[in-house]
């Protein structure tokens, strides 16, 4: 049986014509010693006659783009995402990328010192009622508001 | 024909003329300039609501207005605050806080007229009558000249010229305030101690008594630095004087104030850093100072009022919170250079002011 195992892998290329001289030759004579493989032989033999009596059929005229389709399906999901490829830097690039992230955040959103400061800050509102009272005699001023600014500021 | 039947005939038609321009209704200009003086002619107890837009939020108030010619007391009825009454005549506007029982008093000169620039820079039309509190009025809209935007919107009470309601718009169309008229009786019993200080009150002369126009010179004398200003306001706009103003952190600023006749600025010019001490005026509740000297602008009353300019009532102890003054949308714009600080309150439009404020050295 050890000896057949050698053989069992090429006896469908024997069938079909497949070998070389050398390892036909030597199959033929393990056939000729070996009941098993030669009525092995003899099944795929007969199986080839009865594929070779059916008529051929033509495939389905949309097979190949749906398998074209599927094989690039098959190749996007094989790609990796974009930023899978940040975990493959060098550790040192990460605190360097995180370095300069906080660099540019302090660089855009610290106000220089040109710049207004509208966030943080007190309130104005004391300029405000003094513009108002500068304007009180102003024609069409709304005093009615600008004593809403005095009446809440000093 | 005789020579004295000619004389009759230019005579009738002479009295024709001037009874037809007698007649004739008075033009939206001439309307806007009754209405100038309107108060000097009637007296009314009324009740108003303003609402004017803030940066992110709206400040309203009711407010009861008594008024006899030369004399106008308004009584704010928003409970924060706390029944505080303004009082205007005689050139002085007097601002009663009940909390302490004093009365501060602030000198506002009356001055010309700015109704003839008002009128070089804007057109006034009488688009439709309406009502406001029951009463008849005639609208009047009033645009710039230039952009032909509406900045203006006023309702003209029939009989007593009188604004009855007003709307101010900014450039984008956009509502800034409107003050109206709920009710309104005229001719009431007004009594005089309505429109003085109550007896036994406390009475304090504003520091910040509008302006005493000053010369250059003498402000950079008083302020300590050179005072230069930008070379132009926007297109319209005239400087109207220039004054000073002690800041509530005790440094003192400059003041240069514009005006279209009817919008305005003013401008303040002071070192980048203050040597005030922390001796504020008293800014009342969220302004974040406190009243008094030193640590108490500190903390301050921040009450979380919202108004959407950040975050107030935090002070320095013993420091000046003006260098970190915020930038108030719509109605003040802070610029920090090196060497200054400015603060541009009033009517800001930043896209108007925008060469200007890029102008300041």
């Amino acid at each position: 049986m050890k000896n057949c195992d050698s053989f069992q892998g090429k006896l469908g290329a024997y069938v079909v014509g497949g070998l070389d001289q050398a390892e036909r030759e030597a199959v033929q004579r393990h056939l000729a010693t070996c009941r098993h493989c030669a009525a092995e032989v003899q099944a795929l033999e007969q199986v080839g006659r009865m594929l070779d009596e059916m008529e051929p059929a033509e495939p389905p005229p949309f097979m190949w783009s749906r398998l074209r389709q599927e094989l690039l399906a098959q190749q996007a999901s094989n790609v990796r995402p974009w930023w899978k490829a940040f975990w493959a830097w060098p550790r040192p690039l990460y605190l360097g990328l995180a370095t300069a992230l906080v660099v540019l955040a302090l660089v855009f959103f610290l106000p220089t010192e040109s710049e207004p400061v509208v966030a943080e800050g007190t309130s104005p509102a004391p300029y405000v009622a003094r513009h108002h009272l500068a304007a009180w005699n102003d024609p069409l001023h709304d005093k009615v508001l600008a004593g809403l600014w005095l009446a809440e500021g000093p | 024909m005789k020579m004295t039947s000619k004389m009759a005939v230019l005579a009738l038609m002479w009295v024709l003329g001037a009874v037809t321009l007698a007649a004739a209704p008075a033009t939206p200009a001439e309307r806007l300039r009754a209405s100038e003086s309107a108060g000097e002619r009637c007296r009314y107890q009324a009740i108003f609501v303003c609402t004017e837009v803030r940066g992110a939020t709206t400040k309203t108030a009711t407010v009861e207005i008594s008024h006899r010619p030369n004399a106008t007391r308004y009584a704010y009825q928003a409970p924060e605050l706390r029944g505080v009454v303004v009082i205007e005549g005689d050139g002085n506007v007097i601002r009663l806080n009940p909390a302490d029982q004093t009365a501060t008093r602030i000198h506002v000169p009356r001055k010309h007229s700015g109704l003839d620039l008002l009128l070089a820079n804007y057109s006034v039309d009488m688009v439709r009558g309406d009502k406001v509190a029951g009463r008849p009025t005639e609208v009047l809209e009033i645009r710039h000249k230039t952009s032909g935007l509406l900045r203006r919107r006023i309702w003209l009470d029939q009989e007593h010229d009188l604004v009855l309601r007003s709307e101010e718009y900014d450039r984008q169309g956009q509502i800034r305030s409107r003050t109206e008229c709920q009710s309104i009786r005229w001719q009431p019993e007004l009594e005089e101690s309505l429109f003085q200080i109550p007896p036994g009150w406390r009475t304090v002369e504003a520091e910040v008594a509008s302006g005493t126009p000053l010369d250059t010179a003498r402000l950079a004398e008083a302020v300590g630095f050179d005072v230069v200003l930008p070379k132009a306001p926007p297109s319209g706009y005239v400087q109207d004087e220039i004054s000073l103003y002690p800041c509530p952190c005790g440094a003192k600023a400059v003041q240069v104030r514009y005006t279209d006749g009817l919008a305005s600025c003013s401008l303040f010019i002071k070192t980048a850093t203050c040597s005030g001490g922390g001796r504020g005026q008293g800014m009342g509740p969220g302004m974040g100072m406190g009243m008094g000297k030193g640590p108490l602008m500190g903390k301050g009353q921040g009450q979380g009022r919202g108004r959407g300019w950040g975050a107030q009532g935090e002070g320095r102890v013993g420091g000046c919170a003006c260098e970190r003054m915020a930038t108030m949308p719509g109605q003040a714009y802070v610029k920090r250079t090196a060497r200054f600080t400015y603060i541009l309150a009033g009517d800001v439009d930043e896209a108007l002011w925008k060469k200007f404020l890029d102008d300041l050295p």
